[in-house]
């Protein structure tokens, strides 16, 4: 079994401009069309709120980190279960196409590897993902 | 996280030391932190240190027999872990699907 920080990626190319791209990240409305039924938090820093899944299921999420144009960090957890962290991650294919990088991965695991993440990227927040 | 330990299973398994001893401990059963060292690039007191962590994340089991201490695998947690893996990766192929076909014109 092999276990690294990535514990559950995924990557997908997206038909869509960058800019349009970041609003299907950012806009709750738009988030609505994908992400879970109900979203109820803003994507701003430090913002909390909830995220309702399509089978009922309320996460209280707080944004971590928005990075303009390149990245979406959340904390949420679902009702007696462990917080994870998501990352959405954006980078340009060319002006049509963009590549969209989720990484959810527990807390604390977020936690055991973080001096190691720290030490090897500038960015604040948990960036999974190499920017 | 579907159970509270699993994030500590995560952690226990990210140590490639730990794997190491995960997996003498699964080929060959109940063992010594002696029988593990003598056959890893480290010391007996290495090895029960991962073997504490192990214990700790639910891993393995400690039995004393006389002056000794085995040590089992006990592997129940390893399975949720990667029931979690399972679940939250199917729930994301689900989102970016319908972001996709949101995307679609």
């Amino acid at each position: 079994m092999e276990l690294h920080q990535d514990i559950v990626r995924r990557e997908v190319v997206l038909d869509a401009e960058p800019d349009a791209a970041w609003a299907a990240l950012t806009d709750p409305a738009l988030l609505e069309t994908w992400l879970a039924q109900s979203v109820d938090v803003d994507i701003r820093e430090g913002a909390e709120g909830t995220i309702t899944d399509h089978d009922g299921t309320v996460r209280d999420a707080v944004v971590e980190e928005v990075l303009p144009g390149r990245r979406v960090a959340l904390r949420w957890a679902a009702p007696g279960q462990d917080p994870t962290i998501v990352e959405l991650t954006l980078d340009p294919v060319d002006e049509a196409r963009t590549r969209l990088v989720v990484v959810e991965v527990p807390v604390a695991v977020v936690r055991a590897v973080s001096t190691r993440l720290i030490g090897s990227d500038a960015f604040r927040g948990p960036a999974l993902v190499a920017a | 996280m579907n159970d509270a330990a699993a994030g500590a299973v995560f952690h226990a398994l990210s140590d490639p030391t730990r794997r190491q001893v995960v997996q003498a401990l699964a080929q060959r059963g109940s063992l010594t932190a002696s029988a593990i060292a003598a056959d890893l690039p480290v010391s007996r007191q290495a090895v029960t240190k991962h073997l504490t962590a192990l214990r700790e994340a639910g891993l393995a089991r400690a039995t004393p027999s006389g002056r000794e201490v085995h040590y089992d695998l006990t592997p129940a947690p390893m399975a949720d872990a990667v029931a979690w893996i399972t679940q939250t990766g199917a729930a994301w192929d689900d989102r970016l699907g319908r972001l996709q076909r949101s995307l679609e014109r």
